[in-house]
């Protein structure tokens, strides 16, 4: 059967490869069934299995096919699209085939991971997995890469010692570098820091040279004050409208010289000692500020103009001023934006906020540090005596899944640092540490640990239940269950430390809208992936740096932050970049403007202006190529179906779920899914193991957005046991708006099924974020719940009551281009009584 | 404010904490608030409901919640911070989970259904939030000046955590105190628990827990503990004896109910508000405020 | 929480089934339960141990303890966990467990038997029967003794009822099975004979005590009358 489908036709020459993935596959997934089944699939000349396939010999196997069996087409079956599609593509381009004629069967992720129970079934729908595959690659057509021109400029988010390291890192690779910082200074977090672990350096003393030097860079352009508003375009060609806000004191005039200061009446706390120390309404931050320029905190001021007048003939202050925005064509982005201290007023039972004396961590930074609010003189703040005892409470809202269920990862190490500091400031300071467990995992901390032990600073292993104050002494009583002890103990100490939570910065989740990247299930920026892409994001262009993904300490936000000039520079060092395209495409004879109509429904559903559209004019729309982010929203949305997008058109898609369906339909769980979230979510699923059932199949396209209304009706015409629509959570789409649209198209289409008499549950929506493979398990087990507690009867029964009905809604679609012969090679499969390889399987077994 | 509550007194308020049940409805009455027991109310189970059967500790309530909803009512008081703990959380589960909700209707009489959708509050924040501090001061006749009180809230009328005040540092008993014209004092057992559950198996481990609550207020100078639970009641009040016994600390703290002040305040008659009914009586203290 | 059964550790899977130890899994020992708990030291484990008894599947060491029977159901310790365990609820289903499994010993489950079938006969709590049944449930005559002075006093201010309030139909409460399938066994060494002997002496002491009751009933109310 294979040899006379060889014949067939000669551009159609697939070769399947089915890893082993050592035994991550291997042990739930029958290999040689899956290559036994795959040569049957039609068009496929040769199936071979490998234990790695992306080793240097898997791949030289696919090349070595290539050249001697003529192979025009690839499937390789193994591990996810985000693993390893861009390996094979590069891997048959380098034999000669267009990248594009390749396609990523998931069977570990979607397979042997999560069925580990389920070995047989597992095996099947490996097969099915493979037919999919092989269904779609038969219809693909080659495609060019873009190339698009390079703007040789960065822009750095964040002016803390992650966003320093990385702008001085462009600049001396000779990139013009734009540092935009929301504070009057650059510094960020290390500029408070007292002294730095493990090497007790003095924080700001290793940080100011840094800091002067990106002042003095002439290819640096810093913008303090200041705030991203907007960014449009793509890699290379990025378009960033940043916001001044006015300092009523002028950059280029002010010297720093402080006289203004001196005259001001105003006294508010200052946010760079945590509020422990006095600012003037006009002021800078710090001695070290850079740029060393005053600004007028306009809240606060009063305008009696005493600095004006101070001021005198230098006229640098401008009550005027008004915000600015600044325009920035760039090529590359690093988000540095840091992280913020949680306020621990929430767990009352320690008394943050109430007792004078219980301070946070940060806090008792800045008091001990010589250049902080006490000169270094470290004072408790009911009466400004030196303690003789201090606790420190490690985890305060960190690893508590009631506010912050990670591990902020340095609170450990700041502590101990804290500890140690003080113990050589004041020998004679008794000092507890109260810890769950004691995290030290950077290069020499342990060390640094032993040596606070030895140091005599106790540690006492029991999160404290609660802090009391002895209203007379202002001392604090801290109750804690002592493991060691076993026992319940009360502790008095005349100040408390609270080690509070490291927390996405503030604006962090407004700043990721504009720039349409993803946060993760706490708020911090998400990098594309977590072990091989920690510095990328899912959007091509834009980069991470420190803490802005994930708390981090200052070694490990000064490498990130080279890392990611490292990734930015890497774009930036070509005149032109090649990108995806996977972009939407306008058939000009289908597309009613062609004939004057006026519609502008897919200009409305594109969320990036890619649509050139003029309704009445008698031209058909256009799509600009380097706007379109490739999304597929407008495809599905057209009504004429007069658009269509590369690589993943009407045509491949329905190709797909015939392969998926061609067997047991009724018994089926359908999942469209996006490639973000929602794919990286079931992939998610995959790499932690959650199980669920195997009578799952996906099909996955760039954004819900793409998925057309026919394809779920289609699914359900085959007779569908369930079928999802699932993507991002609507504020994270990859693609702005893609899944808001796909959102208002499947509730109707929901109600539609319902009054058709699909029963509620068979057909679902759904957002999963790429850290919800628990939530995508969970669907798929209750979907599958759903189809097995209806029964395959009942669901066959309402299919046919609703396929009358879906055919006739179906018609249409028939006239997309490249649909009806997907359509017609299927269904003369089906009337000739031609069995699918599936089920002839499906008869062998159930005969047995 | 002219919203109907329906009256959930719990048993406690018809045997042992009967004061409370008068002091309760004469303050009501008095504020012009719309106060009807409800009809067949049953027992909330207590903390032992949910020992033998699970689900009783959910269908109990449960029944009594239905019957409100029956009767006409959307808002159903329960004094007892047991019952009103009980009743709140039949509540939240039946309108959170329809199994639940399918599981407690199976059970309740034929003809009975409860939907899910009544609120169940306590007299005390029908006070400091339907009311409000500011109604309650203009209704003050004889403010409580003077009169140093140390508000207790003991457990479940503040946890699990809700809405309606700090789990661990609760303030509308102060509050109100205060609105009252009486002095409140500050102590840090005001939260801790009295050991009431275990007030008949294990007698000396209430005395104990109890004994620690009055030191502190003692300590803290205050005359009098006011508080708004029966069983709360009885371990401070019933068990104060015990309590000076093992703390070894003569106590004589009275123990009153927070509506009886309200009542005193208001100018209700003291007799009506069942003052002679308390193991510690405040003779004295209310001899000193003039009653 | 746990994937499918582990038949290695039953009772960490029967704990999983309860609604307060679904999330028993999640502890990992930071003690603030244990110090959070006001009754700590009457327990032998306290709730952080028994965390870590569950989790190790240690039916019989947390069953037999008393520290279940402690619990004054706060939750203090719930409100403080950091890993959102519905400890205190965790509890009465341990309670509950100890019953079933045949392990409950402790005086405050039989008085928690006596409630609920106090409150399964008349749909309301009678405080006379509920004390008469725990007594003679448990045969404690110093316990009894010792509350006697307290118990008069409390009549004597009427704070003790005479006649057992009802719902219209308690079978309406006997429905919902307010007492379970199971009752706590006493599993004391007293003889059977000295167990005889004592629920006679008992018998009559809560006897001697109803009558007193009905007594003071009488005199309240003809007090009432008089005013």
């Amino acid at each position: 059967m294979a040899e006379d489908q060889e014949k067939k036709s000669e551009d159609l020459r697939i070769g399947v490869y089915v890893c082993h993935c050592g035994s991550n596959i291997a042990s739930v997934i029958t290999p040689s069934e899956v290559v036994t089944y795959a040569e049957t699939l039609p068009g496929v000349v040769l199936a071979k299995e490998h234990r790695y396939m992306c080793s240097d010999p898997g791949q030289a196997l696919i090349q070595q096919d290539i050249r001697e069996h003529g192979l025009t087409r690839v499937v390789v079956a193994a591990c996810s699209v985000a693993m390893h599609e861009p390996t094979f593509r590069a891997c048959i381009a380098d034999a000669g085939l267009n990248p594009f004629m390749f396609e990523m069967a998931n069977i570990r992720e979607h397979g042997s991971w999560v069925h580990a129970h389920e070995k047989p079934a597992a095996t099947e729908k490996a097969k099915e997995i493979v037919a999919s595959a092989v269904a779609k690659v038969s219809h693909v057509k080659p495609l060019q890469m873009f190339q698009v021109p390079v703007t040789r400029r960065a822009l750095v988010i964040g002016g803390g010692i992650a966003g320093i390291s990385a702008a001085l890192d462009l600049a001396d690779m000779e990139i013009e570098t734009y540092l935009v910082e929301k504070s009057p200074t650059i510094g960020g977090r290390m500029a408070q820091l007292d002294k730095t672990f493990p090497t007790m350096d003095c924080s700001i003393c290793i940080e100011a040279p840094k800091m002067v030097d990106v002042g003095k860079n002439r290819r640096i352009h810093l913008l303090t004050y200041s705030e991203v508003r907007e960014v449009n375009g793509y890699i290379g060609n990025f378009h960033v409208t940043v916001e001044r806000k006015p300092r009523y004191v002028l950059l280029d005039r002010c010297t720093g010289c402080g006289l203004c200061e001196e005259v001001c009446p105003i006294d508010v706390p200052n946010e760079f000692e945590e509020g422990l120390g006095p600012r003037k309404a006009i002021y800078v931050p710090m001695a070290q500020a850079v740029p060393s320029v005053f600004t007028i905190d306009r809240d606060a001021c009063i305008e009696c103009y005493k600095c004006v007048d101070a001021c005198g003939a230098l006229e640098a202050i401008n009550f005027a001023e008004k915000p600015e925005m600044v325009e920035l064509d760039i090529g590359t982005i690093i988000v540095a934006t840091g992280y913020d201290t949680w306020d621990p007023t929430a767990i009352e039972e320690y008394g943050f906020g109430v007792y004078d004396n219980v301070t946070t961590m940060m806090e008792i930074e800045r008091l001990h540090c010589a250049g902080g609010p006490t000169v270094g003189e470290f004072v408790r703040p009911s009466d400004g005596k030196v303690p003789s005892s201090l606790g420190l409470i490690q985890c305060v809202g960190s690893r508590d899944k009631r506010y912050h269920e990670y591990c902020s990862g340095f609170c450990c190490m700041y502590t101990i640092k804290n500890a140690m500091l003080l113990k050589w400031l004041y020998p004679e300071m008794d000092i507890t540490i109260f810890r769950i467990d004691i995290r030290t995992p950077g290069k020499t901390y342990e060390e640094f640990y032993e040596r606070a032990r030895e140091a005599g600073i106790h540690f006492v292993q029991g999160r404290p239940s609660e802090v009391r104050e002895d209203p007379v002494t202002r001392n604090l009583i801290v109750r804690a269950d002592n493991a060691s002890l076993g026992r319940p103990m009360e502790y008095e100490f005349e100040m408390v430390g609270l080690a509070t939570a490291a927390i996405a910065s503030d604006g962090s989740e407004a700043l990721a809208r504009v720039l349409t990247v993803p946060t993760d299930s706490h708020g911090f920026f998400m990098e594309s992936h977590p072990k091989l892409k920690p510095i990328d994001t899912p959007t091509e262009g834009i980069y991470l740096a420190g803490s802005a993904q994930g708390p981090k300490d200052i070694p490990l936000s000064v490498s990130q932050g080279s890392g990611a000039a490292g990734r930015a520079a890497r774009v930036l060092s070509h005149d032109t970049w090649e990108i995806d395209p996977i972009v939407a495409y306008v058939y000009p004879e289908r597309c009613i403007n062609a004939r004057g109509g006026k519609c502008d429904i897919c200009y409305q559903a594109c969320p990036y202006g890619a649509i050139d559209n003029r309704p009445g004019s008698g031209e058909a729309t256009r799509i600009i190529p380097a706007k379109c982010h490739g999304c597929g929203t407008c495809v599905a949305e057209c009504p004429h179906n007069a658009i269509t997008q590369h690589h993943f058109t009407d045509g491949q898609i329905l190709a797909q779920i015939h392969a998926l369906l061609a067997d047991r339909p009724e018994e089926k769980v359908l999942a469209f899914t996006c490639r973000w979230c929602s794919g990286m979510g079931a992939d998610n699923a995959g790499v932690s193991h959650f199980q669920y059932p195997a009578n799952t199949r996906n099909i996955m396209v760039m954004c819900a957005g793409r998925v057309d209304r026919d394809f779920v009706m289609e699914a359900f015409r085959l007779g569908a046991g369930a079928v999802l629509v699932s993507g991002c959570h609507p504020q994270d789409c990859h693609y702005i708006e893609g899944r808001q649209h796909a959102d208002v198209r499947m509730q109707k289409l929901a109600v539609q099924l319902g009054n058709l008499g699909v029963s509620p549950g068979r057909f679902r929506v759904e957002s999963v974020s790429a850290t919800e493979g628990a939530k995508w398990a969970r669907i798929m087990r209750e979907m599958s719940e759903v189809v097995r507690s209806l029964g395959v009867e009942s669901i066959r029964a309402e299919n046919e009551a609703a396929q009358p009905q879906l055919t006739r809604l179906l018609r249409r679609m028939r006239e997309v281009p490249g649909v009806s012969e997907v359509l017609q090679l299927s269904e003369a499969a089906r009337l000739q009584g031609i069995e699918t390889p599936v089920q002839q399987m499906a008869r062998a077994a159930g005969g047995e | 404010m002219t919203a109907s509550y329906a009256y959930y007194p719990g048993c406690s308020l018809l045997s042992s904490a009967k004061e409370y049940d008068r002091s309760v409805r004469a303050v009501f009455a008095h504020m012009g608030l719309s106060l009807t027991e409800l009809e067949d109310w049953n027992c909330c189970g207590a903390v032992h409901g949910d020992v033998s059967n699970p689900d009783a500790a959910i269908t109990l309530p449960a029944r009594s919640l239905a019957l409100a909803e029956a009767q006409g009512f959307d808002t159903i008081v329960a004094p007892c911070s047991g019952c009103y703990r009980n009743l709140r959380r039949a509540s939240r589960r039946v309108t959170a989970d329809e199994h639940v909700r399918a599981m407690v209707n199976e059970q309740l009489r034929e003809g009975l259904q409860l939907k899910g959708d009544i609120e169940v509050v306590h007299p005390l924040y029908v006070m400091v939030q339907h009311v409000g501090l500011e109604s309650i001061k203009a209704l003050v006749a004889n403010p409580l000046r003077d009169l140093k009180v140390a508000s207790y809230y003991g457990c479940m009328l503040t946890r699990p955590k809700d809405v309606f005040d700090s789990a661990e540092r609760p303030t509308g008993l102060d509050e109100l105190m205060q609105a009252l014209g009486a002095q409140v004092v500050d102590y840090p057992m005001k939260a801790k628990c009295c050991g009431g559950a275990l007030a008949l198996s294990h007698g000396d481990v209430t005395a104990r827990l109890s004994g620690h609550i009055l030191v502190s207020a003692k300590n803290a100078d205050a005359d009098i503990v006011t508080l708004a639970c029966p069983m709360c009641h009885t371990a401070l009040d019933a068990y104060q004896g015990r309590a000076a016994h093992i703390t070894g600390q003569s106590l004589g703290i009275p123990v009153l109910y927070f509506t009886q002040l309200m009542g005193l305040a208001f100018g209700l008659d003291p007799a009506r508000l069942g003052f002679e009914r308390h193991m510690v009586s405040p003779r004295q203290q209310l001899a000193r405020l003039g009653f | 929480m746990a994937s499918g059964g582990n038949v290695m550790n039953p009772f960490l899977e029967e704990v999983l089934e309860t609604t307060g130890g679904a999330l028993v899994l999640q502890c990992y020992q930071c003690g603030t339960c244990s110090g959070s708990c006001p009754v700590i030291d009457e327990m032998t484990y306290g709730p952080r141990r028994i965390m870590h008894l569950i989790q190790a599947g240690d039916e019989a060491t947390v069953l037999s303890s008393k520290d279940p029977w402690r619990c004054v159901s706060c939750y203090s310790c719930a409100n403080r966990c950091p890993r959102g365990i519905e400890i205190t609820d965790l509890m009465a289903d341990l309670r509950r467990l100890a019953i079933e499994k045949g392990y409950a010993e402790d005086k405050e489950a039989h008085f928690g038997q006596a409630f609920a079938e106090t409150v399964q006969t008349h749909g309301r709590l009678f405080e006379p029967e509920l004390l008469a049944r725990y007594y003679l449930r448990v045969l404690d005559i110093v316990g009894l003794l010792k509350m006697v002075p307290l118990g008069i006093r409390m009549l004597l201010k009427g704070k003790l009822p005479f006649l057992p309030e009802r719902v219209e139909h308690p079978e309406e409460i006997g429905k919902m099975d307010v007492v379970g399938s199971t009752t706590p066994q006493f599993a004391t060494g007293v003889s059977a004979r000295g167990r005889s002997g004592a629920k006679k002496a008992l018998g009559g002491l809560v006897g001697g005590l109803l009558v007193a009751l009905a007594a003071n009933s009488v005199l309240v109310w003809s007090r009432g009358r008089g005013r």
